[in-house]
């Protein structure tokens, strides 16, 4: 996009003005943001896939075998709860168009960030507060015996971070 | 964006990052929770979407800089400028001081979108088109916008002369 010749010598002014400069204070804040240890989504999200992994082996053993006990889920919902309809999607299986040939899993996982902003604070540091709401949904699926089981499990992670005072 | 190109990417636009955010909450200390704000959500995203990754950071912290503009409870509403209040070379401070002073007062009165449209391309440099997708807005919008606000500044000088 051209822009007006007449306006350039205004440009120029304008950044040869001194406009306010963010602190050292926010520098560090970032940098220490930036080496801060995540605790990574692909951790939460290999712990679910173990514990789907474990309930479809325990689902999907033959019918002439006896009843293995499941973990009762803590949650059980025929429908994604309200709180988790805004939440993000993320879809490790396809939708069933029809039974597999090979158990199958369907895993979904909606999860919601929520910063509370500085809540007190520690050692003469403001703390903020970090909120993440986790839904994982495992759908277990077994040709066989054409038997669904699904689980549905809230979680919640909350994270106090120590940040830079001014 | 891993870790290390956030902290690269905010090092190279803190300047710009920080008036944005200025120019929509109107406090200093506030900016600068907004920025780190925006940074703590990116950080803690795995992936960004596909696209120009400087424009999708300056969005993020333009959203963090709205979310705190509309938690505040208070409607006592904070003016601080977006330009320090001194001139950097006294040497050239009695020439330049008036016109200066015009040009600060006349960006600081203006709105925010049209402020906002002023940070980006002059402090920020950024594109019309990254300008377009930081605000959300057609470019035929952001281009009218900054158009807008360079003809009140103009105006303005010449009053002043």
């Amino acid at each position: 996009m051209s822009e007006p010749r007449e306006f350039e010598d205004l440009e120029a002014a304008l950044r040869q003005m001194a406009p306010r400069t963010p602190s050292a204070g926010l520098d560090r804040r970032v940098r220490r943001l930036a080496r801060r240890h995540r605790v990574p989504v692909w951790l939460a999200v290999a712990g679910s896939m173990a514990a789907g992994f474990a309930l479809a082996v325990l689902a999907l053993r033959g019918p002439d075998k006896p009843e293995q006990p499941v973990a009762a889920p803590a949650v059980r919902h025929e429908r994604m709860p309200e709180p988790a309809r805004n939440m993000q999607t993320q879809t490790s299986g396809a939708q069933l168009a029809r039974w597999p040939a090979q158990p199958a899993r369907i895993e979904r996982v909606w999860f919601a960030d929520q910063d509370n902003g500085i809540v007190g604070e520690r050692n003469n540091e403001p703390v903020r507060r970090l909120r993440r709401g986790i839904l994982r949904d495992v759908i277990l699926l077994d040709p066989a015996g054409q038997r669904v089981l699904r689980v549905t499990v809230p979680q919640q992670e909350t994270v106090i971070q120590a940040t830079e005072p001014y | 964006v891993d870790a290390k190109q956030l902290e690269a990417l905010y090092l190279r636009h803190r300047q710009g990052l920080f008036l944005l955010a200025l120019s929509v909450v109107r406090c200093p200390a506030e900016a600068e929770d907004a920025v780190h704000d925006a940074m703590v959500r990116l950080n803690a995203r795995s992936s960004v979407p596909e696209g120009d990754t400087v424009a999708y950071v300056f969005a993020a912290v333009r959203n963090a800089a709205l979310d705190r503009l509309r938690r505040r409870r208070t409607t006592d509403e904070t003016r601080a400028s977006l330009y320090n209040g001194h001139a950097p070379d006294p040497e050239t401070a009695a020439l330049a001081a008036e016109r200066d002073r015009a040009l600060r007062e006349a960006v600081d009165g203006l709105p925010r979108e049209q402020q906002e449209a002023v940070v980006l391309r002059v402090y920020a440099e950024l594109s019309f088109e990254q300008i377009a997708e930081v605000a959300g807005a057609p470019l035929s919008t952001v281009a009218a916008r900054y158009q807008r606000a360079l003809e009140k500044l103009r105006d303005r000088l010449r009053a002043l002369a």
